[in-house]
């Protein structure tokens, strides 16, 4: 049977990376003697995957992953074991049993959402919303993407699919809803930072927060682990 | 608009001010989470309810001191106790020192984040010689005087232990106490009466001469130590009485009893040694000549397999991971290894757990064994004749002969191992050009193997530099000058050459140093301190040895490194270290000597007869071959 759970991530494990986080997460399953699959091989793995990635630093409250079990046990005492070894910082939020063939994770995700806070010293609430939703109202918004062997020029406009700025003195709270996934990402702070760059601005990230990753079809969101419609359509851009 | 969305789950702990700080400053370093703490296994005690409070502090980067043994059985002795609590600290890698400096935040431990001077002791561990300046800088960090002389009543107690403290001469002047041998014991005769003197009241001086009374502890600043006109040692000197002339080690004598790590913290990162760790033994009488734990650790004492089993069962349980690790000097040597090996397979083979050895010996049990363990052939298998001809493996009692390791290497090629590593020393005692060029006839050797079956991809030979070390039957020799060595290794280099070889080097200036830090007496502490002001730290780090500003605190000081690394000490003179005892005698160092010189090989007296090194007489322990019980 597969399992998919969504955890959290918080206070001091927002400072271990995906990886680490994978790794945490897979000895927590061993330390519970939960009955997890095992891939063939020389170096036999249990058989867990993981939704898309979030960057270190970053707290969160959706993160997904399937188990593959080879026995079956109840979603609940599952949850429990599982919770009962986890290290500080790491929570089970929920868990449901899903279809042993149900699409990847990695395969079904496509968007997220986050909350961000950041400061930008000596800008006024004012100025700051109104440079931002001037920023927005651009038809596209180009940032140089940069990895070990190649740069290439991105437009990050239309993978903005929400964003609600609640400006004040010095800084904000941005909601935003990014594309993630295989068919196209961008990650907040490198919106935020195309944001500095537009007005010239220094702005410094103070917190990164992931609230939801979703499988999002034809203007509709769906959560990884309900598979029904959390909310109506994605309404304008604002 | 995303009103359908939570927020954030701002349940945060309660924050002291330097969390509060490091929530700003740990987004911008290096892999944060070395200095976060929080990791599975933690231990974290309540300050406020528990009388003696100590940090043992890892003078290398997090993930190089989460590898290390002895820390964790440390670690698990003190936090058993209820009257005692220890928490962890390792050198910052130079961002985070920046951050802490530039933020005026103290060093602190990764438990509770308290800063380093709150504890009653510090208690570094000595591994190797090159992360001395780590220690001065850690002990700077956290507001602490670096010298023990300047220390007030209300700093911690510095103490340290390790093999390196078998001659602590060179920062024996930073240190308060010195635990000579294994410290299970030993530190927790020191928490008792730090206890009792925070009970009772007492000063630093008075505590500090209680210590000197434990058997093992070494307290420095008791000692004084004349030089002659030649710069020799003339004498080392209690200052006072009741403080013995010369201190001994302390063993366990059962390491069935021993409390063993069945608890270690579990690193989110991934460390050096990332997996559990068993250790089946204690000491490694195979009396390699040029083998300071082969020396300072005897004699050998094994744990039962049933012990064994029952451990790694609880290990395993503990700590979720997917490998277990015989860790120990030779572990193959283990008496019962075959059983162990099966009765672990047999046991955990099935939840993906693998069994893995850190190093093996190049002869055909080994390469049988690692055969049922290592499934993963892609991986390199590790052999370590350490001298290239036949006479010079004779002076340094190596005992593997060219035979051997061929052998060796054709069964784990056929076993599908497809790429090798052999590991030498440059530059020991009676070396020849000859010797050198047999070194890349063996690689050559190994590389042009025709087996009947599989291939061989790649040899690595790795060339270290020979460290003449403290307590080992070569004390006396001097190491051959860089110049020379550089020379040396180039040989090796330059016969290297061809399809399938690699040569990998070590550094001549950094051995240099090493070979000074080992050898060394407490004139070299003003050395250390100058290097380290001068910006030294880290020197494993080859990316952060700086050579040209340790010759500038050698100049500075007026040291001349040559004296102790290069110079040949003759039998007479009082070497610096000679106070401390490790129980094995001068005597037999001095007749292993004369072996060397003249290639007549010693037995492994935990597999033949005794050889008379004086350990088991000294620490009044049974003569006994590994495996038997009377
Ligand atoms: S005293 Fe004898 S048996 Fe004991 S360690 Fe020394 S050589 Fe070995």
């Amino acid at each position: 049977m597969k399992i998919r759970v969504r955890l959290a991530k918080e206070r001091v494990a927002r400072f271990i990376s995906h990886l680490d986080f994978a790794g945490a997460v897979e000895k927590a399953v061993r330390r519970a003697a939960l009955p997890v699959a095992y891939s063939e091989g020389f170096t036999p793995r249990p058989k867990i995957a993981f939704g898309s990635a979030l960057a270190l630093g970053g707290t969160s409250e959706a993160e997904f992953a399937d188990f593959e079990l080879r026995e079956l046990l109840p979603v609940a005492e599952f949850k429990t074991r599982l919770e009962a070894q986890l290290p500080a910082g790491i929570k089970v939020l929920a868990a449901r049993e899903v279809s042993k063939n149900a699409p990847s994770l990695m395969a079904q995700i496509n968007a997220a959402s986050y909350q961000v806070e950041a400061q930008l010293t000596g800008r006024q609430e004012k100025e700051i919303q109104t440079a931002w939703e001037e920023f927005l109202e651009q038809g596209s918004i180009i940032i140089v993407k940069e990895t070990k062997s190649k740069r290439r020029d991105l437009d990050i406009r239309p993978l903005i699919l929400q964003a609600r700025l609640r400006a004040r003195d010095a800084g904000g709270t941005w909601d935003l809803l990014l594309r993630a996934g295989s068919t196209g990402n961008v990650r907040p702070e490198e919106v935020l930072q195309a944001f500095w760059n537009a007005n010239n601005w220094h702005g410094f990230i103070e917190t990164i927060h992931r609230t939801g990753l979703y499988i999002e079809s034809r203007g509709n969101l769906l959560s990884p682990l309900v598979e029904f419609k959390v909310r109506g359509e994605v309404e304008g851009n604002r | 608009m995303l009103n359908g969305l939570v927020g954030p789950n701002k349940e945060m702990e309660d924050l002291n001010e330097l969390s509060k700080s490091l929530e700003r400053i740990l987004p911008r370093v290096e892999k944060p989470a070395r200095y976060t703490g929080g990791e599975w296994n933690e231990v974290r005690k309540n300050h406020a309810e528990i009388p003696v409070k100590m940090v043992l502090a890892f003078p290398d980067i997090y993930e190089v001191g989460m590898s290390h043994l002895g820390s964790k059985i440390l670690y698990q002795v003190v936090n058993t106790r209820p009257d005692a609590l220890m928490e962890r600290v390792f050198a910052p890698w130079v961002d985070m020192e920046k951050e802490l400096r530039a933020n005026g935040l103290p060093l602190y431990s990764l438990e509770t984040r308290t800063s380093l001077k709150e504890f009653d002791l510090i208690g570094f561990t000595l591994q190797y010689e090159m992360t001395y300046t780590n220690i001065l800088n850690m002990l700077d960090l956290a507001g602490i005087p670096l010298w023990a002389k300047e220390r007030a009543e209300t700093d911690p107690l510095v103490v340290a232990g390790g093999p390196c403290a078998f001659n602590p001469e060179p920062i024996a002047p930073f240190l308060d106490l010195v635990v000579l041998g294994e410290g299970e014991e030993v530190l927790g005769e020191i928490l008792d009466l730090v206890r009792d003197f925070k009970e009772r009241g007492g000063s630093r001086q008075e505590l500090l001469q209680a210590a000197a009374a434990i058997p093992g502890v070494y307290v420095p600043q008791f000692y004084t130590v004349e030089y002659l006109d030649t710069g020799a040692v003339a004498a080392v000197r209690p200052d006072r009485t009741g403080i013995p002339a010369r201190v001994q080690k302390r063993v366990l004598k059962d390491l069935n009893q021993a409390t063993f790590p069945q608890r270690p913290v579990v690193p989110f990162l991934d460390v050096v040694h990332d997996r559990a760790m068993l250790e089946l033994f204690r000491g490694c009488a195979r009396g390699c000549r040029f083998c300071q734990a082969g020396m300072i650790y005897r004699p050998v004492r094994e744990k039962d397999t049933a012990t064994l089993v029952e451990q790694a069962r609880r290990l395993l349980e503990n700590t979720g991971y997917g490998e277990i690790s015989l860790t120990s000097l030779s572990s193959l040597d283990y008496s019962r290894i075959e059983e162990l090996i099966d009765a672990l397979i047999k046991e955990h083979g099935t939840e993906g757990v693998r069994v893995s050895l850190p190093s093996l010996r190049a002869d055909s049990f080994a390469v049988e064994q690692a055969k049922k363990i290592h499934e993963v052939r892609r991986s390199s298998i590790t052999f370590a004749p350490e001298a290239g001809s036949q006479r010079l493996r004779d002076v340094i009692n190596k005992n593997v002969t060219e035979e051997d390791l061929l052998r060796a290497v054709i069964q784990a090629v056929e076993a599908g191992w497809r790429s090798f590593k052999l590991y030498f020393m440059v530059g020991l005692p009676t070396e020849t050009d000859d010797d050198l060029l047999g070194i890349a006839e063996l690689a050559r050797r190994v590389a042009n193997i025709k087996p009947n079956r599989g291939s061989i991809t790649r040899v690595t030979v790795s060339t270290s530099n020979f460290v003449p070390k403290p307590h080992t039957p070569f004390q006396w020799e001097g190491q051959v000058d860089s110049e020379e060595l550089k020379r040396r290794q180039l040989l090796v280099h330059g016969q290297l050459k061809g399809k399938r070889l690699e040569h990998r080097w070590h550094g001549t200036e950094q051995s240099l140093l090493e070979a000074v830090m080992s050898k060394g007496d407490r004139r070299i502490a003003p050395v250390i301190e100058r290097a380290w002001r001068l910006g030294c730290r880290l020197d494993g780090w080859s990316e952060h040895f700086r050579f040209d500003l340790w010759q500038q605190a050698f100049q500075d000081i007026g040291v001349d490194p040559a004296f102790y690394a290069n110079r040949t000490i003759p039998e007479d003179e009082i070497l610096p270290w000679d106070h401390l005892d490790p129980g094995v005698t001068k005597d037999f160092l001095l007749s292993e000597r004369m072996r060397a010189l003249s290639g007549a090989s010693t037995p492994d007296c935990s597999q033949e007869r005794c050889s008379g090194c004086g350990v088991c007489p000294a620490l009044d322990i049974p003569i006994r071959r590994r495996g038997e019980t009377k």
